[in-house]
């Protein structure tokens, strides 16, 4: 197996995703499914494997999302992947079903009509239709489709579009969808709110974030990339171990470091790995574009303060966490203490770690305790901020 | 050259290069070509496709490495019934991304008329775009269905900006529903559309810099291109010690661009590679109607900053810009930012402060008035400050404190055999017998007197052996000017050493002019390089601050005026101001080129002020 940075992976070398992918399959019995995570964990990954190697029983179709524009297209889409999965018979069947039942005159021309009324169309059709496998639609990108959506239709188009996927999947309980997206969904329903447009479209769904990989995983990882790129070692299973804690077992590096290492041509020891993946961390040109968990705080916190404080409190947190010694409530208030005091600033507080724990800066404990998510961000943000 | 039997090697539109000759110069990227053509097999054989982005500037092989990948592929048998290959060059003007998949569909035409039909392509075009996208989307994913599609598309930077954000996101989406092609392309610069996480492609490709030629490979490629033009006289010469010193110089002033060594090489021969100037006025006028090309190419504010930094022998910062063009800080921000996008520029930053140069150094080389540019001095400096480096590093100095020096330009250690001979020189010039005539070697008789403070007696030996036509004293320079800065410890007396020694280079320049020498100006020459060679002694010896900062006033007294000094002193100052500060602000106002000579004088193996680095320079440094 080659390195491969960025690239589709063959389903057999996405490793240590089985028992997530399990878990997906046995929540998508009972109900539909939020993927959220970190950009470049191999979300992506993990639905085209999904589409690839299916459970029996199901037919996944799997669909980036950020090329569609507008409401009608997406319904136009969703449309033509039901007519395509039920086939020509059941089609006509269902023609003829349409005309008797909404005196429908024109259903060559059917796509004309709304974006919701195709949308709900599709989705009767493909719950009246016997199917011997279940479709579940693998939504790639969502959050981009609706910002697009809103930026072409509108805001609220936007939130109709959530409402009525929401709606249909209540109406139909045998609808599933796996919705997952590079930036946060959380960040769209927040533009909403902000808005004026309150929804609640996805408090129906299991959401499920995506971590990175286990240690042995992440190894295992490691180890077939060295081996697949005759990387020269001292010690393969070292240096193999050394990349995957120093990348917090995030695949995408993981790739990225072999890959690296095939470039330079030199004999790889856990001390070459430490200076290669260090000098990323401080190279200028910022390879992993890491500066990114800064630069993007004032998009995703618009209120200046709130960016500030956010920034007070990864700085607490860098340089007096670890996973180990998380920081409580308390602590963080003394660290990095809001504006004004008492309970105010307390609910505040709590109101930012939750959005910093949907934006996967930090994780929160059995206990209560605040840390860092990724160890990684966390070395990188000490020596970004020079703490 | 003009011989017709000799095959042409295009500059530009290498892909119509014979492939026989594209591989035979390919040079120093065999390992990356064996690298990417293992992905692409990787991507043939299975589930996985690999996109890949390499990037480097203007001219430094992207389309002699594309080019040959493609010749590879369509030619290695394993490659034919697993992948096709569809070409986009830079030269293809693409503006939507149903344009960007008819140009696919049309390279495969082109390149498998059995398989691919330009008539039903042709039909296509009748319909509108968004059918052309369907229509042709689904029949390269049915025809892709068991083989896979390598597209290698130059200038993805171009590209992208011509599909448009749109265009990306659906590309993208297209390649991660259907992986049935493998994105091999090329970009002169890293640009947001794949480095910001906010954009589609971010972390889609592979990103793999080109790095520039070394010295050995540019000695390679022009000895691979001297053979392609039967050019034996010239072969000869390329491999005397002398032809790699000024190959050294060749590299550092192209910066190890190929496209520009490949330019200069129709104008080297044993004489013209000896003299180096000339070679480059020619590439100069060679290059002229290209760089106007891209000058008038820009917008005017654009072409006045290039021409600003044409004009001006330094990096220069917006504020400066601004107040030279005469324009508002505010606009010149986004203008140069444009154009290191566009690679014409690069940038260092310095504290909040960017400074920019050309990128292309050789630019300079183009000016009005090029016989007084101090680029062409640049060339000729660079030309002796390269010459008989090896012979230089064989001669171990008199000096025991140089020990402590790790240079390899400067004095090395002490050995037996050497302490023997400075006390033989010391003895024998310690001797007031008059009539027993000298044994030891009157280069280092004069470091001897130079040791014992009889300074008087010293440069006059130094005079004499110059005036006797005996030049390689001047190889003794940096050891004499070492000494000098030493033992004197008045600022008076170091003026008046100095002085003195500048008078007895000028005094021989003189002789030799007189003497229609080829080369009146080289101890003059052999000064500058002394000023820069004696920089790690002075580190070794670890004066104070004001003491090291003395310096640079005392020899600017003597040299200021004096042509061929004016660039080694501007490079003495700022390798003082870097020994006496560990500031990288010493280096962020010399050109390239200038930077490389300062950083071998001082032997940093990284050039403070690089981007690519943040760790604090006194760190990296010996204390003073």
């Amino acid at each position: 197996m080659k390195a491969n940075p960025g690239g589709n992976l063959d389903p057999d070398c996405v490793y240590g995703r089985e028992n997530l992918i399990n878990i997906l399959w046995e929540r998508l019995e009972s109900q539909s499914i939020l993927i959220n995570a970190e950009r470049r964990i191999g979300k992506t990954q993990i639905l085209r494997k999904m589409q690839i190697q299916p459970q029996p029983g199901w037919k996944p179709l799997f669909k980036v999302l950020e090329r569609i524009h507008s409401a009608h297209e997406f319904a136009e889409l969703v449309y033509d992947d039901v007519q395509q999965f039920l086939g020509s018979t059941t089609r006509a069947k269902n023609f003829i079903q349409k005309v008797l039942e909404d005196n429908e005159t024109d259903y060559i021309n059917l796509k004309s009509r709304s974006w919701k009324q195709l949308l709900s169309a599709a989705i009767a059709d493909l719950m009246k239709a016997p199917q011997k496998e279940k479709l579940v639609f693998l939504w790639d990108e969502v959050p981009w489709m609706l910002e697009s959506i809103a930026r072409n239709n509108g805001l609220p188009t936007a939130a109709e579009v959530l409402d009525t996927l929401r709606s249909l999947r209540i109406e139909h309980n045998r609808f599933r969808v796996v919705l997952t997206g590079s930036i946060g969904l959380h960040h769209v329903l927040g533009k909403l709110s902000a808005a004026g447009i309150p929804t609640s479209a996805t408090n129906d769904l299991y959401a499920i974030t995506v971590p990175p990989l286990s240690p042995s995983d992440a190894c295992r990882l490691a180890t077939d990339l060295l081996h697949g790129e005759n990387i020269l070692c001292d010690d393969r299973q070292q240096v193999a171990e050394t990349i995957a804690s120093q990348v917090d077992g995030f695949p995408y590096y993981i790739h990225h470091v072999v890959a690296g290492l095939r470039l330079e041509q030199t004999i790889a020891t856990p001390a070459s790995i430490r200076r290669h993946i260090e000098s990323q961390l401080v190279n200028a040109a910022d390879p992993w574009q890491l500066t990114h968990y800064r630069t993007r705080l004032p998009t995703y916190y618009p209120n200046p303060d709130d960016a500030r404080k956010v920034t007070a409190i990864l700085d607490a947190l860098a340089t007096n966490s670890t996973p180990e010694n998380p920081l409580s409530i308390n602590q963080l208030l003394q660290l990095a203490p809001p504006h004004t005091n008492g309970q105010h600033d307390r609910e505040d507080l709590l109101r930012l770690l939750r959005l910093m724990d949907a934006d996967h800066y930090i994780s929160r404990n059995a206990s209560g305790g605040f840390h860092f998510r990724f160890p990684l961000i966390q070395r990188w943000w000490k020596l970004e901020r020079g703490l | 050259m003009n011989n017709p039997d000799t095959p042409f090697i295009r500059r530009f539109l290498t892909h119509h290069t014979p492939p026989e000759v594209l591989d035979f110069l390919f040079t120093g990227r065999h390992q990356l070509l064996h690298n990417i053509l293992e992905k692409i097999a990787e991507s043939a054989a299975g589930g996985s496709t690999h996109h890949v982005l390499l990037h480097g500037p203007a001219g430094i092989g992207k389309s002699h490495f594309t080019a040959l990948l493609h010749h590879r592929l369509i030619t290695d048998t394993s490659f034919s019934q697993t992948l096709h290959v569809a070409c986009i060059h830079s030269s293809q003007t693409i503006t939507s991304f149903p344009g960007f998949l008819t140009h696919i569909y049309r390279s495969l035409c082109h390149a498998y008329p059995h398989d691919y039909s330009t008539e039903w392509l042709n039909d296509l075009l009748d319909q509108p775009p968004t059918e052309i996208t369907k229509i042709l989307t689904q029949r390269l994913i049915a025809r892709f269905n068991s083989r896979k599609l390598v597209i290698l598309a130059e200038n993805l930077q171009r590209l992208f900006d011509g599909i448009g954000k749109d265009g990306q996101h659906q590309l993208r989406a297209l390649l991660q529903e259907h992986p049935f092609a493998c994105l091999i392309t090329t970009s002169p610069t890293l640009f947001s559309a794949v480095t910001d996480r906010r954009e589609a492609c971010f972390g889609f490709f592979q990103q793999i810099p080109l790095h520039p030629l070394t010295p050995a490979q540019t000695h390679e490629l022009l000895t691979k291109i001297a053979t392609l033009n039967h050019q034996t006289d010239l072969l000869q010469f390329l491999n005397t010690p002398d032809a790699r010193d000024r190959i050294t110089a060749i590299h550092d002033l192209t910066c190890g661009n190929h496209r520009t060594t490949v330019m200069l090489s129709r104008f080297l021969t044993p004489r013209s590679l000896d003299h180096l100037v000339n070679p480059f006025l020619q590439l100069a006028d060679d290059l002229t109607p290209c760089r106007q090309k891209q000058l008038n190419s820009l917008s005017p504010l654009q072409q006045q900053i290039i021409e600003l930094l044409c004009r001006h022998h330094c990096t220069i910062n917006p504020t400066e810009i601004a107040r030279q063009l005469l324009v508002d800080r505010g606009s010149i921000g986004k203008q140069v930012r444009l154009l290191e996008d566009a690679g014409l520029l690069t940038s260092m930053q310095h504290g909040r402060e960017t400074w920019y140069d050309l990128a292309d150094p050789t630019m300079r080389l183009g000016g009005e008035d090029p016989q007084s540019s101090q680029h062409i001095m640049l060339v000729d400096f660079l030309r002796t400050w390269h010459a008989g480096s090896g012979q230089h590093r064989s001669q171990p100095s008199c000096l025991p404190a140089a020990s402590n020096s790790n240079s390899n330009t400067g004095p090395q250690p002490y050995t037996p055999d050497s302490y023997r001979d400075a006390l033989a020189c010391v003895a024998e010039t310690s001797n007031t017998d008059t009539t027993r005539p000298p044994t030891t070697p009157r280069t280092h008789r004069a470091e001897s007197l130079f040791i014992q403070q009889r300074w008087d007696e010293g440069f006059n030996l130094i005079r004499d052996t110059l005036t006797h036509s005996q030049p390689n004293i001047l190889s003794r320079l940096p050891a004499l000017l070492s000494m000098i800065f030493r033992f004197s410890d008045e600022p008076a007396d170091l003026q008046a050493r100095i002085q003195n020694l500048v008078n007895i280079c000028q005094q021989a320049a003189h002789q030799l002019k007189r003497g229609n020498s080829p080369d009146p100006a080289a101890p003059l020459h052999s000064l500058g390089t002394a000023l820069l060679r004696s920089l790690p002694d002075l580190a070794a010896v670890r004066f104070a601050p004001a003491r090291l900062e003395s310096y640079p006033p005392a020899v600017a007294h003597s040299a200021t005026g004096i042509a061929e000094l004016a660039i080694p002193l501007r490079l003495f100052h700022a390798g003082i101001r870097w020994l006496s500060t560990g500031s990288d602000s010493a280096f962020i106002r010399l050109i390239h080129p200038e930077r490389q000579i300062l950083r071998q004088a001082l032997d940093i193996t990284e050039t403070p002020a690089k981007p690519a680095s943040r760790q604090p320079v006194s760190r990296r440094l010996p204390k003073l």
